[in-house]
């Protein structure tokens, strides 16, 4: 009886101890590498050309290879490009996928059907596909060549978000809507001082999930923020490559330093950022 | 104000730019993505065509459209055993153990790291003469791997990068559905002798099956328009061996300024995405029942 329960026991902790194989063996693949390029950024020329990539670098303090990338490569001057996107894009995106959320959710209307189905449109037909069109009509408003074209196209609410607030819509229980009517609240003033406030861990997980995907979209920002004036951390370091491909540890401390913003955000802000992927895609 | 006037305003106020926006730069953009697909418009020139279906035909006799799917057809793969592997470490990270936030947190690191950065610290790592993967390949005695310049292998380099990256973001999806299933069903089967592979094939499966729909339709048409990869490392080559179908469009209208042929791909490859869609729908039902 004692033998059998503890063979158990042993039987328990070898599994134990096999469950941590494979995660342990993949978070060696996701954090090595990012170490190498860590230690990179802070080699010399001669130390880069000299020393194995996984170890460490002689000075941590060796900054010789962030000033180049980031005045030389104007990197630093494409943080307030990418912030401007960021904040201006995700902000119009809540608002406008919050209100539009909120008409489906609370009325019935005309062609509601209909315009839904616009939204699923978004899931479906792949924006880079529209492009030539798109730049042409951006043309037409006189938009190309300014931060306009791609903040409008970041601002277009997409299906995932109109998900995410439909969902923290039906839990916000049509009674509070109707006790503010008695008190004669307009829906305009329903909208601002009840419903959208209750939303606001929606739009926590909105806003957050948007502005990683700003900063880290790449096509968009290719096709309208190439002029240097116009350069976003992508699009600048896109061009630093071209210029510096051949010394890697110059080309790793830009890749460090775009890499930072995001992974701050991820450090302090993950559990909204898990829970808010979660809510779009689970409860669907 | 009467509530019914107020309605009507409010609707109006709170869908116009939504509204607007989609039909300015989706339905209107599709309408003449469609109408070009039958013209043989250069994409400048005021001037063009009807060409009727030509396009289309000429769609389907492309070798190089074919090279291009086929490399979208490795990104599928890639995309599926990414699944199977998040499912995978979903249910060992969904148990108690030691370490599981670790081990959460680092795995889905990647998905927020920014998408070229982390393209060319795979350039980086891939490198033929001194990338770490090759001097340690050296180090042990063997050829090293042309990651990039062999054409067979490019498309595998770029579609793992995609892995890498993709990975967290589906076991996290992964491990909110499994949290979603009833802790008593396992109980409950326990008490009837199930064992593991019963209770993963008749608890756990069905209980993430709408997860897996959307993961598998979300891996099949993101495969199909992959080509970040290829922009910013290869540029379509060697030659054209990396080329993917939304590289391939985009090459044809930005460089060869051939706008109609790029339109009818790009209607194709909707079709492509929607007929997917329903195909998988129907298999998923006929599976549950």
């Amino acid at each position: 009886m004692v033998a059998a329960r503890k063979e158990n026991k042993v039987k328990e902790i070898s599994i134990g101890v096999l469950k941590h194989i494979p995660v342990a063996l993949w978070s060696i693949m996701v954090l090595v590498p990012l170490l190498m390029l860590i230690f990179i950024s802070f080699k010399t020329n001669e130390e880069y050309s000299h020393t194995l990539p996984i170890m460490p670098p002689k000075s941590f303090l060796n900054f010789s290879n962030y000033k180049r990338t980031l005045i030389e490569g104007r990197i630093l001057k494409s943080f307030v490009n990418s912030f401007i996107l960021v904040i201006s894009g995700s902000t119009l995106n809540v608002l406008i996928s919050a209100m539009a959320a909120y008409c489906f959710n609370r009325f019935d209307f005309f062609l509601k059907k209909c315009l839904y189905s616009l939204f699923i449109m978004t899931a479906i037909i792949p924006g880079a596909l529209l492009n030539v069109v798109i730049y042409k009509i951006m043309n037409i408003f006189g938009l190309t060549g300014t931060f306009g074209a791609p903040i409008i196209l970041y601002a277009i609410p997409g299906m995932m978000q109109i998900w995410i607030y439909l969902q923290f819509l039906e839990n916000i229980p049509v009674s509070l809507d109707e006790s503010a009517m008695i008190d004669g609240a307009s829906y305009f003033k329903i909208f601002t001082t009840i419903i959208f406030p209750l939303l606001l861990p929606a739009t926590a997980t909105v806003l957050i999930t948007q502005s990683i995907f700003i900063y880290n979209d790449m096509f968009t920002q290719y096709l309208y923020c190439s002029a240097t004036h116009l350069q976003t951390v992508t699009t600048a370091l896109m061009a630093f490559s071209g210029q510096f491909a051949t010394t890697f540890n110059v080309m790793a401390s830009g890749c460090v330093a775009v890499m930072i913003p995001t992974l701050v955000m991820f450090l302090v802000l993950q559990k909204y950022i898990m829970s808010g992927l979660t809510i779009g895609a689970v409860k669907m | 104000m009467s509530y019914a006037a107020q309605k009507r305003i409010l609707l109006f106020c709170f869908l116009f730019f939504p509204v607007a926006l989609l039909l300015l730069f989706l339905v209107w953009p599709t309408v003449r993505m469609v109408y070009y697909s039958f013209t043989n418009w250069d994409g400048v020139l005021p001037e063009f065509k009807f060409i009727g279906i030509s396009n289309y035909i000429r769609v389907f006799n492309e070798p190089l459209l074919w090279i291009s799917l086929k490399n979208n057809l490795v990104y599928a793969v890639v995309g599926f055993i990414q699944n199977i592997v998040a499912i995978f470490f979903a249910v060992i990270l969904n148990s108690r153990m030691r370490g599981r936030v670790f081990y959460k947190t680092v795995i889905f690191l990647p998905y927020v790291l920014n998408v070229t950065a982390t393209a060319y610290m795979f350039s980086f790592l891939y490198d033929y003469r001194e990338g770490p993967i090759n001097l340690m390949m050296r180090a042990l005695g063997r050829e090293p791997i042309k990651f990039f310049s062999d054409s067979d292998i490019v498309i595998y380099s770029l579609a793992f990068i995609s892995f890498w990256r993709w990975l967290g973001y589906s076991m996290i999806l992964y491990i909110s559905a499994l949290q979603s299933i009833d802790p008593e069903l396992y109980e409950a089967s326990s008490i009837d002798g199930a064992n593991s592979l019963q209770k993963f094939r008749f608890i756990t499966f069905p209980g993430i099956i709408r997860v897996i729909e959307l993961q598998l339709f979300l891996a099949l048409s993101g495969s199909l328009r992959a080509f970040t990869e290829s922009i910013i490392l290869t540029k379509g080559g060697p030659g054209k061996a990396s080329y993917t179908f939304l590289y391939y469009i985009i090459d044809a209208y930005s460089r060869y300024n051939d706008y109609g042929y790029a339109a009818a791909m790009s209607v194709s490859l909707v079709i492509i995405i929607i007929v997917i869609a329903g195909i998988q729908q129907l298999v998923i039902r006929r599976g549950e029942d």
